[in-house]
């Protein structure tokens, strides 16, 4: 009797789980009844952090102020975002008609034909003058526009005030260059005490670090489709980072993943690179810092590694008003960004960043500073991985497992295969 | 010679102890961790106990980070799963084992090798695969990919079918001339003395599905279809990075109550070790 | 409804039959239906979750299976080739991601038969009345979930701020790099792996020890066996079989290793701790090869049937030989 009901219950469980009722599909369904013929638009964002809240702000306003068109924002976890996109470009789940994609991704993703070109667009209600010049090269692929800027996020530099007072140091003057940075590191290093001037990552985010240097030296990683990771200007970039832990001891060695940022929560690393998104974290925390740009640590010009949020569309998409929707919603964006501001980023569009109300803000105008020397990942499809055996070898490196240009040369022959 | 016999019990008493403390400090560090302020926390040191007793990483994980970090929802999710997929399991193991054991099955010569040489085939051979299959049916990020692998697995058949087939015949003969058929002598007569072997497996199938990482990493995207599992994963990379407090806050959280889960059910756990004729 | 079910189960049963008109075929066939009912659900669930999913998975492996792009030409064994061509990324990653996973195999596996068995001698020796106790210890930390574990570990280990280094340094010891040299990476790895799973091994062991009848133990006292003499040539052979299970599904479950280092290492240093299953999950929702990372699986499956029929034939060998 009692296993019968039991087994009842659990193949009427069964069923309802093949039919499907998970919540992914409820949400997407739920909100069908209440679009009084507005024409929806279903936009992906990878904001699964403190930054969704201020999107859907952002979103909120647009669908307030007009009635044709009803904006959707639908968030995927960073983490599973572009596994997502994958399968619905692939047309195996339902496509989102806008979404966000990171600048260093537009390449892999065009060159399968699954964006759609938004030259059209581009020009029409949308202008290209209306955001920083820059923004636009993270989201061009030979010659063709795929996607609208958001915002750009280049590495940031941040330092414990405290300690630079501590040291002597004025708080308020960060380093600006190689030489100001080694005197200060090492102001600022007591060894004993377990307190550093600069604790250097040897995983992430060198994935911002080590690009900033090399392009700072006025270097590449990749030249003419090919990988070059043994050019002066890289190899010096690494040798000095290795100089930071063994010449200068300014760092200690063997960081793990997150060590430096666990040190600088502590207050025992004096000077931290990270991305603007950290900024959350750091409020929270009881660290007096101040964030600043990037102290010129290569040797021949101002640059920083950036990556970058666009609004790109899928080729699926071809409904004229669709597309007539998203050009006004990215426009309203263009004028309306400054809640994206909020959430610490700084959002490309001139009418926002230009503003007296951004100016007043504490990180973001630093990261606007930055928008005219910005650099981004090679054009290469699949940066990504292509990179990996790139920061294998600076995590080699560093942790003192291989030769600097022992560890470079196998690299570069590594992702040289896979460019391939 | 009893004094020597003393010495030592003494010594491996102390032995044992020494051991336990390896397996219980890193609970009790966690437990203790997550009730320090985050910047005593994250500072690290020996404290055994707190400076300040604070509830303060509780009420943040519990309130400012449920949007992107729903614990209780995890905790429901990783039950849930594991409960429906071990009666799933452990119901449909066992009427094929007893079909197999004791019934004119149609092929059953054929499907009984089968079954059991799927023993040796290992996990990651399907997992993509299923991942495409699930993404075909459109059923990614709900609870089916999280229940239903998982009871395609042979172990439960193959154990339980051994028990069948010596379960004494002539017991099912009675209830047979008693008038029974075959589901009321399945039902009332062999089922209720495997029982204490079901429950090994039902132990077996939970402690699989509920510590199961990869898979479900994969499978689920949104914040509320995690498990327990891979919600903490992501939060550790994702915004509670180096945040020690409230990272130990969140997993004294999720592992607290599956520990007293786990201390009721030792008992049958162990009692059903000796069952699965694991010897 | 119940009941009904009931009585429709019932008229099927051939030896409840009283009506002899009905052939012995139609019976027979009727019988065998109701008792493939019983295998269905099951048989259900293994063509759906086991059987199309490893034809599939070969399937897959013999495709250019791009996760974007909907064109998935044939290759054959193009991607086998692939991951055997020394030059390829594929066979980097494969090669060195089982290069890594043989080594954790290697360090972890005789440490959780032995010290998992040493664990239930150590218990088993101790008073009765305190046994409980240790073995709820010992055994605890398998209820928790591994990424609980890696994140224990993970801040137990922290190189600056860990416990254990903490404590090192007021002992007046140098601190460990744990998580970033090796071999330590490995030590950290392997003590949350016994640390997590242990305690399982050993509840089997304790069974199992509990089974070796007692008046063999007598009959070697009388003998004046030491106790050494007594383990070997006692407890060993009894327990074989056990030991055989633990080493077969502890070898299986290092094999799968994922989470650990995943978490706690990223791979590191370098991609010293980077294993297999970590390049196929790479290799399939990074690089987006569906096709190459499918045959990377095959692959990976078949060494690990291979190694445990190696080890079943190894170990079963001297009992064989023994009854002959």
């Amino acid at each position: 009797m009692k296993k019968w009901v039991s087994l009842v219950a659990t193949t009427s469980l069964f069923a309802g789980l093949m039919a499907g009722c998970g919540p992914s599909d409820s949400s997407t369904g739920g909100g069908s009844g209440e679009s009084n013929g507005d024409k929806e638009i279903v936009f992906w964002a990878p904001f699964s952090g403190p930054d969704g809240p201020n999107m859907q702000k952002i979103v909120d306003g647009f669908n307030e102020k007009q009635d044709e068109y009803d904006v959707k924002l639908q968030i995927v976890p960073q983490s599973e975002y572009y596994k997502t996109v994958d399968l619905a470009l692939n047309g195996q789940e339902d496509a989102p008609e806008l979404m966000i994609m990171h600048g260093d991704q537009i390449m892999t993703y065009a060159e399968q034909d699954v964006l759609k070109g938004l030259d059209d667009i581009v020009g029409d209600t949308v202008q290209k003058d209306q955001y920083h010049e820059n923004a636009w090269k993270g989201a061009e692929v030979e010659g063709t526009t795929y996607g609208v800027p958001l915002d750009i996020h280049p590495l940031m530099f941040y330092w414990n005030k405290d300690l630079f007072k501590a040291a002597g140091l004025d708080p308020e003057s960060p380093p600006t260059n190689r030489e100001e940075f080694i005197a200060a590191a090492q102001k600022l290093t007591k060894a004993d005490e377990g307190q550093w001037g600069f604790a250097l990552p040897t995983l992430w985010p060198q994935q911002f670090i080590f690009p900033t240097i090399v392009y700072q030296n006025g270097g590449t990683l990749i030249e003419d489709g090919k990988a070059d990771y043994t050019s002066e200007a890289v190899v010096d970039a690494l040798e000095f980072e290795k100089d930071l832990i063994s010449k200068y001891k300014v760092s200690p060695e063997n960081v793990q993943q997150d060590g430096e940022l666990t040190l600088f929560l502590q207050g025992k690393n004096a000077m931290h690179l990270n991305g603007p998104w950290m900024l959350n974290q750091f409020e929270e925390s009881n660290i007096n810092f101040g964030v600043s740009t990037v102290p010129r640590l290569g040797t021949k010009q101002d640059a920083v590694f950036a990556n970058s949020h666009n609004f790109v569309i899928p080729a699926s998409v071809e409904d004229e008003t669709t597309v007539t929707g998203i050009e006004e919603f990215l426009s309203y964006v263009a004028d309306n960004g400054m809640a994206w501001a909020e959430s610490g980023q700084a959002p490309a569009s001139k009418a926002v960043y230009e503003s007296e109300e951004f100016g007043k803000l504490k990180q973001q105008p630093q990261v606007a500073k930055q928008f005219d020397y910005v650099q981004y990942s090679p054009a290469v499809a699949n940066w990504g991985p292509v990179s990996d055996p790139l920061f294998k070898a600076v995590n080699e490196a560093l942790l003192g497992q291989k030769d600097v240009k022992k560890a470079l040369e196998d690299a570069e022959k590594e992702s040289q295969a896979q460019l391939q | 010679m009893k004094r020597k016999k003393q010495l030592k019990t003494f010594l491996l008493m102390v032995i044992a102890l020494i051991i336990a403390a390896f397996f219980l400090i890193p609970l009790f560090w966690m437990v203790s961790t997550s009730f320090k302020s985050d910047f005593e926390a994250i500072g690290g040191g020996t404290n055994w106990l707190p400076k300040e007793f604070t509830t303060d990483n509780y009420i943040y994980t519990l309130t400012n980070a449920s949007m992107s970090a729903p614990v209780i929802k995890w905790m429901f999710n990783s039950l849930f799963v594991g409960l429906v997929g071990t009666t799933i399991i452990v119901s449909i193991d066992a009427m094929a084992a007893y079909g197999l054991a004791r019934l004119d099955v149609p092929f059953k010569k054929v499907l009984l090798p089968i079954f059991v040489s799927t023993l040796m085939i290992p996990w990651v051979i399907t997992f993509l695969p299923l991942y495409m299959q699930f993404n075909n049916l459109g059923l990614l990020n709900t609870y089916a990919p999280l229940i239903l692998p998982y009871s395609a697995n042979a172990f439960g058949v193959f154990l339980l079918y051994q028990f069948f087939k010596s379960f004494p015949k002539e017991l099912e003969e009675a209830a047979r001339i008693d008038g029974a058929n075959k589901w009321q002598i399945f039902t009332k007569v062999v089922l209720p003395s495997a029982r204490p072997l079901m429950a090994t497996l039902a132990i077996f199938s939970f402690m699989t599905i509920y510590n199961d990482f990869l898979w479900p990493l994969v499978a689920t995207s949104s914040p509320e279809m995690r498990t327990i599992t891979t919600g903490i994963a992501i939060m550790q990379q994702g915004s509670f990075v180096s945040s020690y407090g409230r990272l130990m806050a969140l997993t004294t959280i999720a592992t607290i109550p599956i520990i007293i889960i786990f201390l009721i059910g030792q008992k049958q756990f162990i009692k059903g070790v000796t069952q699965t004729g694991i010897k | 409804m119940n009941e009904e079910k009931k009585s429709s189960f019932a008229s099927t049963l051939p030896y409840e039959r009283d009506d002899k008109k009905v052939s012995a075929m139609n019976e027979r066939k009727k019988s065998s239906f109701t008792s493939f009912l019983f295998v269905l659900p099951y048989l259900t669930m293994f063509i759906l979750f086991l059987a199309i999913p490893l034809f599939y998975g070969i399937f897959i492996s013999l495709h250019d299976w791009n996760l974007i792009s909907p064109n998935r030409p044939f290759v054959g064994l193009a991607n086998y080739m692939e991951i055997f061509n020394s030059n390829s990324t594929a066979h980097e990653l494969f090669f060195s991601g089982l290069w890594n996973t043989f080594q954790f195999v290697l360090y972890s596996v005789p440490l959780l038969v032995v010290i998992g068995l040493g664990l239930a001698m150590l218990v088993n020796s101790l008073p009765e009345k305190i046994r409980f106790l240790f073995r709820t210890a010992y055994f605890i930390p398998y209820s928790i979930s591994v990424s609980v574990v890696a994140i224990l570990w993970l801040w137990m280990l922290d190189t600056n701020s860990g416990l254990v280094n903490q404590t090192l340094i007021k002992l007046g010891l140098d601190s460990i790099p744990w998580l970033t040299k090796i071999p330590f990476a490995w030590v950290s790895i392997v003590i949350a792996t016994l640390w997590w799973t242990i305690g399982f091994n050993m509840i089997i062991f304790i069974n199992a020890l509990n089974e070796v009848p007692e008046e063999m133990y007598e009959a070697a006292d009388i003998d004046g066996a030491s106790s050494w003499e007594r383990f070997l040539h006692i407890t060993l052979p009894t327990i074989r079989p056990v030991m055989l299970f633990v080493l077969i599904t502890s070898t299986i479950a290092s094999f799968n290793i994922y989470g650990q280092p995943y978490l706690m290492t990223r791979g590191g240093p370098g991609d010293s701790t980077e294993v297999l299953l970590m390049g196929i999950v790479e290799q399939a929702f990074e690089l987006r090869q569906l096709g190459s990372a499918s045959a990377m699986a095959v692959l990976m499956s078949l060494i690990i049937v291979g190694i445990s029929l190696i080890q079943l034939k190894v170990t079963n060998r001297p009992e064989k030989e023994a009854k002959e």
